[in-house]
């Protein structure tokens, strides 16, 4: 509260035609609220929000100095904002308005009790008033977004993310890992399911069904792009809209925009690598293949020997082998995530001996052979002897659906497979391919049509699990020990095996996630903020994923994906700004020990510690849970809004009735409900919309998160004479801050084990979950809980305290 | 029986104890730690020493009250006693003539930092200290450090105080040469230390102490990972590489029993029990 203001405080009792004072006695709350302490003015209105409503509160703000208003009336879901705005009006700051819901949980839902619902609207009052009494006024802030982006990875995703960006019109910056762009597409050759080159992009130009190619890129490259290759991300601070990152660009010794890619420096240079299966060749300054972006040579910096062959011939004077990696740093006020995968490297199926038997490849490296461009000009060949294959087979979900490796269905490989298989059928039609499979899964748009002209050109298709691949060490061929669906072992020789092998992460997002304050899920890939309603959002504001780094997905999808992605993270720079609530987290520096807890408590990353252990907040990224709060041991993080003193005012006001104090012959159990302000709130709200009805015991203390309850707030309650404590909150897994209610819960486990030694029945505390929709469920709940608290009798610190 | 001969009050809920332990005095050299007991009900605690005087046979802890047992420890008086002290425990440090010290404290671990500090000094070396906390109110030892070293810098978090934050050290590091850096404090500080000099290769000895239980290596609960191996700081350390420590691992075991300790404290405190 204000330095030496006195709290004035008014309060507004509303009897909404007869949907509350045809239950509650809203004339005895109106002279029960005029008594309670500092309350200035109360008075009572036929429809408080009407506009006349709002006029009487107006006015009485002005006549009275209030400088604290109540409305005790329905929901604040629904009706909070009209109130905040009509107190503003009258010039008092909106968060010294506090609402009071006594229609949807009290009139609604005790209509056979008026004399109970009434004395609760009253304990419902005291409680508003106590907690208004430590309100303070607060003001959102306004900051500038940075209008331009980061994109990170140069692949489909990120190129298709960052042409639309700059579409938009934004500043787009895009880093790549690798001398080109292009990523794993660049290997692909063609790609389902049209057939065409996987360079193929959509155009920068349009749209519509227009093709860009990754190559022509730098033609028709917009002027506010800007590309680094060869460049990784080392750091990243600030908060949507204000990012920093600091870029690392490795030298790549060669000046692109100089290169003329005349090729003097490839004949001279004096080393040779083999790659591919020693089908082809190439020198330590190359060029990956003709059509690469950036269009220019680069230097292996690991094969060069620094001989300096290059540097002479080079008409152009473009090499410089003294080149030094360079830091770059950049402002934002967006990232886009769109890191990609890799193929799941099979020599980790010891049994299938990749890597072993020189006949045993991947899909990828299948992908190079079919290529016109590859090392055999678009021929199938077997690595051992060059020699056309007779008889191939694939081998299906290698480390993908495998309890031992990834769990998970890469999504893609089927179709892989079967695009592969086709094409070889249409190149060399003697050739026989076998696919073993676990299940053929090609759940998209056209997709059984590849299925079906397979079967037509004849590749087999195999359900079974191959044990085991053995080599002929004379023909080097290939013996596959498979086990049929139908539980039968059998022999298949092939001569060559190509290993299907699902999708893992890119190298390297473990340690982006660490220097995003993004997390990874199980699998590896990154999380999205929630899989349906906020499925390219990240835990992180301002941070977008798309792509492969998310989870697998076909080209479609991530072009998809990557076009959301894009307008995703224009919203904020189109806005120019983003608005700052008020209601986010605090520290007390002298309260403060610097112990971390609240850092690894914030699943947004909003936290971070100074170096002698100061938190300091990214007020920007706090989303105003208040599970720091309720983490940090000292009690020195607070939420503002929902501090500890606003709320343990509420609770030790509704037992200071001396109503509870007494104990009277007929015991009746009051029990705390901390709902939370999201989906188990709403569930009470529905409860009473349904008029469902349930005991008028429970007193219910909305909570931002069920997360936010301190084990101090259910202490109090108890020390103050609770007979009961329940918390509420979203369902496991629809909490609306990601895991809040998690927390919560394992924190009321923690603490019934501690209740016992004060002599609390730990049966008294309990945690429920409901969602928007569950109502009934809630109603449930607290009937029974409050059946459970009757057979336990009063709380034993109550009577105690009551002289017994 | 240990009794509590000084009590001072060095910043909110930040107490100097001297406790007369004769025994542990004369063996006690800087770096080491004891283990003590409040009462018969109380946790085990490790406090690295301040300081140790042979003579009048007293040792010296400086004690932040963080949660329940060490706010017992703070509401004791002069001329109470702990229930047992045990000590000395852990290797010395490692004093000799190494050239230049920088020796970088943050929160109450500069009271034993300055302890060392004393001792490198002695030992011929010259010794730039850094007092560090996270506010003005928080800096205790300043005095005493600026008596110990050639030359002390202060820095806080928020600024309230001398430089803020330890980004100064870059400089400082760029235009001193150092041989040898040694920081006790919060692990964010120690690791943040570590990370400043990792680039300039110096030596950086870090102090863990991590929870411990028995103090003798027979429990294990203070495990630290340095350079790959399991090490236990109460009988390998308390002084170790800090270019080796995984502090993401430390810090994790550091935070696993938050949330009871706030249990226990907040019981404590409201309702005086001890659950």
């Amino acid at each position: 509260m204000e330095e030496g203001k006195e709290a004035r405080i008014g309060v507004f009792v509303c009897r909404c035609g007869k949907n509350i004072a045809g239950t509650v006695n809203v004339g005895e709350v109106r002279a029960y609220a005029e008594t309670l302490s500092q309350v200035v003015v109360a008075e009572e209105h036929l429809f408080a929000c009407s506009e006349d409503g709002q006029r009487v509160i107006k006015d009485a703000i002005k006549k009275h100095k209030l400088n604290r208003v109540i409305v005790a009336s329905c929901t604040p879901r629904t009706h909070e904002p009209i109130f905040k705005a009509a107190v503003e009006e009258a010039g008092l700051n909106p968060y010294l308005f506090e609402m009071v819901n006594i229609r949807e949980q009290c009139s609604f839902v005790h209509e056979r009790n008026p004399e109970k619902a009434t004395e609760k609207a009253k304990d419902l009052i005291r409680m508003g008033v106590a907690r208004a009494r430590f309100l303070e006024p607060l003001e959102s802030m306004k900051e500038k977004v940075v209008d331009k982006a980061l994109v990170v990875g140069g692949g489909m995703a990120g190129i298709t993310t960052a042409l639309n960006l700059a579409k938009y019109g934004f500043k787009v910056y895009l880093i790549e890992r690798k001398p080109y762009l292009g990523g794993k597409i660049a290997d692909l050759g063609r790609v389902f399911p049209t057939d065409d080159c996987a360079t193929c992009i959509p155009s920068v130009e349009s749209c519509g069904p227009r093709r860009g190619c990754l190559y022509s890129l730098g033609v028709a490259l917009p002027s506010n792009l800007t590309i680094y290759t060869s460049s990784e991300i080392e750091e990243v601070t600030g908060y949507i809209g204000n990012f920093t990152a600091k870029i690392m660009k490795r030298p790549n010794y060669v000046n692109m925009k100089r290169c003329t890619f005349c090729g003097l420096c490839e004949d001279v240079c004096p080393i040779e690598i083999s790659e591919n299966f020693n089908l082809g060749k190439r020198k330590a300054v190359y060029m990956s293949f003709p059509q690469v972006y950036p269009h220019s040579y680069i230097i292996d910096v690991e094969a060069c020997n620094r001989c300096g062959k290059c540097v002479d011939a080079c008409p152009a004077k473009a090499i410089n082998l003294k080149d030094e990696a360079e830091e770059v740093e950049l402002h934002i006020g967006t990232i886009v995530v769109a890191t990609g995968y890799e193929e799941y490297d099979p020599s980790g199926v010891k049994e299938y001996g990749y890597g072993e038997y020189r006949n045993v490849m991947t899909q990828l490296q299948l992908a190079k052979l079919l290529d016109h461009m590859g090392p055999t000009k678009g021929e199938v060949i077997r690595p051992s002897d060059k020699e056309r294959p007779k008889k191939m087979v694939m081998i299906q979900c290698v480390g993908s659906r495998d309890s031992e490796r990834n769990p998970y269905c890469s999504k893609i490989c089927c179709m892989i497979a079967l695009k592969h298989s086709l094409a070889i059928k249409e190149r060399h039609p003697q050739v026989d391919v076998t696919i073993i499979h676990k299940d053929i899964r090609l759940a998209g748009r056209n997709y059984e049509d590849y299925y079906r002209k397979a079967e037509d050109a004849g590749i087999r298709f195999a359900r079974g699990n191959v044990l085991r691949v053995d080599q002929d060490e004379k023909s080097q061929s290939l013996i596959l020990h498979v086990r049929t669906f139908k539980g039968k072992e059998e022999t298949l020789r092939a001569d060559l095996v190509v290993l299907t092998a699902g999708l893992v992460p890119s190298k390297g997002t473990e340690e982006l996630a660490h220097i995003l304050g993004l997390s990874t899920g199980p699998d590896g890939f990154f999380k999205e903020l929630h899989p349906k309603l906020a499925p390219i959002d990240t835990a992180i504001g301002g941070i977008y994923l798309c792509g492969c780094c998310q989870a697998p997905k076909d080209i479609p999808e991530t072009v998809a994906q990557a076009c959301a992605a894009a307008s995703r993270a224009a919203i904020p720079m189109a806005k120019k700004e983003v608005t700052i609530e008020p209601m986010h987290s605090v520290v007390d520096k002298e309260k403060c020990i610097g112990c971390d807890a609240c850092v690894g408590s914030c699943i947004y990353n909003a936290i971070e510690a100074s170096p002698f252990g100061l938190p300091s907040i990214a007020e920007a990224n706090c989303k105003g849970c208040g599970v720091c709060a309720a983490e940090c041991p000292m009690g020195a993080m607070q939420l503002i809004h929902f501090k500890d003193e606003q709320i343990v005012a509420a609770i030790e006001a509704l037992f200071e009735s001396e109503k509870f104090a007494s104990s009277s012959e007929s015991f009746e159990p009051v029990a705390l409900c901390f709902a939370c302000q999201w989906c188990s709130y709403a569930a009470a709200d529905l409860a009473g919309i349904s008029r469902i009805q349930y005991p008028p015991n429970v007193r219910i203390l909305r909570v931002p998160c069920s997360g936010r309850v301190d084990v101090l707030h259910v202490l109090k309650a108890f020390l103050n004479g609770a007979d009961g404590v329940i918390i509420t909150g979203c369902n496991i897994g629809d909490c609306h801050y990601i895991d809040g209610n998690v927390k919560a819960k394992n924190r009321v486990y923690m603490m019934k084990k501690s209740l016992k030694a004060i002599g609390i029945d730990p049966e008294r505390l309990e945690i429920g979950f409901a969602s928007s929709s569950e109502g009934q469920k809630f109603a449930t709940m607290m009937t029974n809980f409050v059946e459970r608290i009757r057979k336990l009798g009063p709380n034993p610190l109550r009577t105690k305290e009551g002289g017994d | 029986l240990y009794e509590i001969v000084t009590k001072r009050e060095l910043a909110l809920h930040i107490n100097l104890f001297e406790f007369s332990a004769k025994e542990i005095a004369v063996k006690t050299k800087p770096g080491q730690f004891v283990i003590l007991r409040v009462d018969e009900e109380g946790e085990r605690i490790p406090l690295t020493m301040a300081g140790a005087d042979v003579e009048k046979g007293t040792i010296t802890v400086v004690c932040h009250e963080v949660g329940k047992t060490t706010k017992k420890l703070g509401n004791l008086r002069e001329g109470d006693h702990t229930l047992d002290l045990l000590g000395p425990l852990g290797k010395p440090a490692q004093i000799e003539k190494f050239g230049t010290v920088l020796c970088v404290g943050g929160g109450v671990m500069v009271a034993p930092l300055h302890f060392q500090a004393e001792a490198f000094h002695e030992a011929g070396n010259k010794v730039i200290g850094v007092v560090g906390a996270r506010t003005e109110n928080q800096l205790i030892f300043e005095k005493e450090m600026r008596e110990a070293c050639d030359e002390v810098y202060v820095a806080t978090d928020d600024g309230t105080k001398g430089y803020k934050g330890l980004d100064f050290l870059r400089d400082v590091l760029k235009e001193k040469k150092v041989d040898r850096v040694v920081t006790m404090g919060p692990i964010v500080t120690i690791k943040t230390v570590s990370e400043l000099t990792r680039p300039h290769a110096i030596p950086t000895i870090v102090n863990l102490i991590p929870i411990m239980v028995d103090g003798m290596g027979m429990c294990g609960a203070c495990r630290v990972t340095v350079g790959g191996k399991t090490m236990f700081a109460c009988v390998n350390g308390p002084d170790f590489d800090g270019h080796q420590v995984d502090f993401e691992e430390l810090m994790a075991r550091l935070k696993m029993f938050t949330p009871q300790e706030k249990l226990a404290f907040i019981f404590h405190e409201e309702a005086g029990s001890s659950p």
